[in-house]
């Protein structure tokens, strides 16, 4: 009696996950949509305490726009060559694949050293995570993401070394396919950073 | 996402989407060559369209035969939205309440001195 409680009655006509592919991108667009609602506490934080400066400088005293399209344009390239590096992985040519992902990885390295630099001015002009409220939350939001890239920088490196001894397995297309999303992803929380934190405030 | 895996022409055409989205929202913002609610309206609607313009020709949602990583991100999408809006509704609300400053108080015993 027990056991005929516990077959369901209704027939569940989800379609099956035939690959093991499959479900592992559909758990990895899950990861990315939980980090996304990370981003989004981030983002409502900053929304709050950006007016928050304490007597401090605010955002357009502190920031340098061409300095912060500069970042942009790298990181959007870097976006680009991401998803033709998963093209080419698709395709099977694994030297097309180290290729893309090789200057995507320097690429993303150029973006961490540009957000490096522009964190280290605002440090040793004494504007560090502690003066304010908003530069509280600009580091956090603005550390937070870079801290992704440069996660995302040593997947990819790994993930290079091991399409370059193992060559284009079946384990290492998927994973590429799971690197080049989180890349994107990463790519499409600047667009946010990029609007909300830097460009909103110099409109007068 | 799974079985649909994009082509040359979809990454150029999200590449150069979100080029020229990026230097409008920056030409818009530098030279101001509007009132500045209609610039704020703009630049928002851009960022918008690129956000939508990446999701689809990078990420892309909703261009498989399976649905449930659109399902997913609806979901994720009204967290978010509740988490945002949420957010900023209690403490602006919160702020609203405060004690006012000294200053505040002058005024609004001024104010009420005239009446």
């Amino acid at each position: 009696m027990t056991r005929d409680l516990l077959v369901p009655s209704v027939q569940v006509t989800v379609p099956p996950f035939t690959e093991r592919r499959e479900i592992t991108l559909l758990g990895f667009w899950i990861y990315l949509l939980s980090d996304a609602i990370i981003f989004a506490c981030l983002f409502a934080t900053y929304a709050v305490l950006h007016v928050n400066t304490f007597g401090g400088p605010g955002a357009r005293d502190l920031f340098s726009l061409p300095y912060v399209l500069l970042e942009t344009f790298v990181l959007l390239v870097s976006s680009f060559t991401a998803g033709l590096g998963a093209l080419a992985a698709y395709r099977g040519n694994a030297r097309q694949v180290l290729g893309w992902f090789s200057v995507t990885l320097l690429l993303g390295l150029a973006f961490l050293s540009l957000e490096a630099h522009e964190f280290v001015g605002l440090v040793a002009g004494g504007h560090g995570p502690a003066q304010s409220g908003f530069l509280s939350s600009y580091f956090t939001l603005v550390g937070t993401h870079g801290l992704h890239v440069a996660l995302g920088s040593f997947w990819m490196l790994f993930m290079l070394i091991a399409v370059y001894l193992r060559g284009l397995t079946e384990t290492n297309v998927r994973r590429l396919t799971m690197l080049s999303l989180f890349w994107h992803f990463l790519d499409v929380i600047w667009i946010f950073i990029f609007t909300i934190v830097y460009l909103l405030p110099f409109i007068k | 996402m799974d079985s649909y895996r994009g082509t040359f022409g979809t990454y150029i055409a999200g590449f150069v989407g979100s080029l020229v989205c990026t230097c409008a929202a920056y030409y818009l913002v530098v030279v101001h060559p509007a009132a500045p609610a209609l610039i704020l309206a703009a630049v928002i609607a851009l960022a918008t369209f690129q956000f939508g313009v990446q999701l689809v020709l990078f990420l892309h949602l909703g261009r498989s035969a399976k649905v449930w990583n659109v399902v997913a991100f609806a979901f994720a999408f009204i967290i978010v939205c509740i988490v945002v809006a949420g957010s900023l509704w209690i403490m602006q609300n919160l702020s609203g309440r405060m004690m006012p400053s000294q200053a505040q108080m002058m005024q609004y015993m001024n104010n009420q001195d005239s009446l």
